[in-house]
């Protein structure tokens, strides 16, 4: 009986070494950030000159590694030459766009922290959502100068919904009690529009894409919490 | 790992897939495969129509190779002429849903409208036609072209 007793309390003193206790792993899941991208419209029109484009964006980290982020573009596409190509096209569209996407960083899929190689990996990411794009064509032309009746229809204004895919490299910036709480973005964005009318154009039989060279920052502004594993190295 | 690469490698693919221009291609309906090739000017005749009044008609047949309308792949043509002492390359378009079937030849701020009238593997017969009414009085001037291969 006395034996009994012993077993029960070893094993009911045992209990707390089974406790997961607070790691210290704190993360902001809360972000504001701005950036600057560098457009290119892939479209109807001939030419691809680039344009630049600002982003204002909010960002739920679910975890240091698992983001969802809205965000808002402002900007400008561009392409196409009335004089220089033979269908004329040109366009001048001063954009607005908002935008959700999901984004996983590799750092959710792998431990990397007992390798430096892969730690430095750990922050590239893939991303993908949906968005919305508010067209407004400031100069447009839809006729050849060369080719009489060699022209094309299409809107002065429209919104469109595109797809967002983005492949980058969060780097994170960590203070002084190891959290993440300035994040620098380096990324590359292709827009896939599901209509023809990022150029006020219709024409052809390709949809129109637009691609972002996206450089930004973000801050944490708060909601911490822990993370399961270290988020430094 | 491996997940994470496979990942990159689709996205890369995907990418790269979608940047490109939509080729801007001129509309079949403005092409005309008859019209193709070199094309020599071998006689011109001209009508005039003063009202009612029964037409008169002039012929001209003294041309040189220097007269020609090329049309090639893609609508680029070459017209070239005697009388203007210049030749000039550009774009032609031969709009098929309208009739009567235009021949429009543009090169620079050189524009040339014609009208098609015949058309055959070894003739091509186009036309331009002017209207002018002075003092009640209606002139209808019409120049048929004929060309060659």
């Amino acid at each position: 009986m006395a034996t009994k007793k012993l077993i029960y309390t070893l094993l009911i003193s045992a209990l707390p070494f089974l406790a997961k206790a607070q790691l210290g792993y704190n993360f902001a899941q809360y972000d504001f950030g701005f950036s600057g991208a560098a457009n290119n419209a892939y479209t109807d029109a001939e030419t691809v000159p680039t344009t630049y484009a600002a982003h204002l964006n909010f960002t739920y980290n679910q975890t240091p590694f698992v983001n969802y982020i809205a965000e808002a573009q402002f900007g400008q596409l561009k392409g196409g030459d009335v004089v220089n190509t033979l269908s004329g096209r040109y366009f001048k569209n001063n954009y607005k766009a908002l935008t959700f996407r999901a984004q996983l960083q590799a750092g959710e899929l792998y431990d990397f922290s007992r390798n430096q190689f892969y730690n430095g990996l750990k922050n590239i990411y893939v991303s993908a959502g949906v968005g919305v794009v508010y067209n407004n064509m400031q100069e447009i032309n839809r006729t050849s100068l060369y080719i009489e009746d060699f022209t094309a229809e299409g809107r002065d204004n429209s919104s469109e919904v595109f797809i967002p895919l983005k492949l980058g490299y969060e780097l994170k910036l960590f203070n002084a009690y190891n959290e993440p709480n300035v994040k620098i973005d380096f990324g590359y964005q292709l827009n896939v529009d599901l209509g023809d009318q990022l150029d006020g154009i219709r024409a052809g039989s390709a949809k129109d894409v637009y691609s972002q060279f996206v450089i930004g920052f973000k801050f944490a502004v708060g909601g911490y919490t822990s993370y399961r594993k270290q988020i430094h190295y | 790992m491996n997940k994470i690469h496979i990942y990159i490698v689709l996205f890369l693919l995907i990418i790269s897939s979608g940047c490109k221009p939509d080729p801007a291609l001129v509309p079949a309906n403005l092409r005309d495969e008859a019209l193709l090739g070199k094309w020599l000017l071998k006689s011109v005749n001209i009508i005039t129509q003063v009202d009612t009044n029964t037409p008169t008609q002039m012929n001209y047949n003294t041309f040189t190779d220097k007269d020609f309308f090329e049309f090639k792949a893609s609508n680029a043509a070459m017209y070239s002429s005697t009388l203007i002492g210049k030749a000039y390359e550009g774009y032609y378009s031969a709009n098929a849903d309208l009739t009567p079937n235009p021949l429009v030849f543009k090169s620079g701020n050189f524009s040339a409208t014609f009208y098609i009238e015949s058309v055959t593997p070894t003739e091509l017969v186009i036309y331009q036609t002017t209207s002018n009414t002075l003092a009640g009085v209606t002139t209808s001037v019409t120049n048929y072209y004929t060309y060659k291969h």
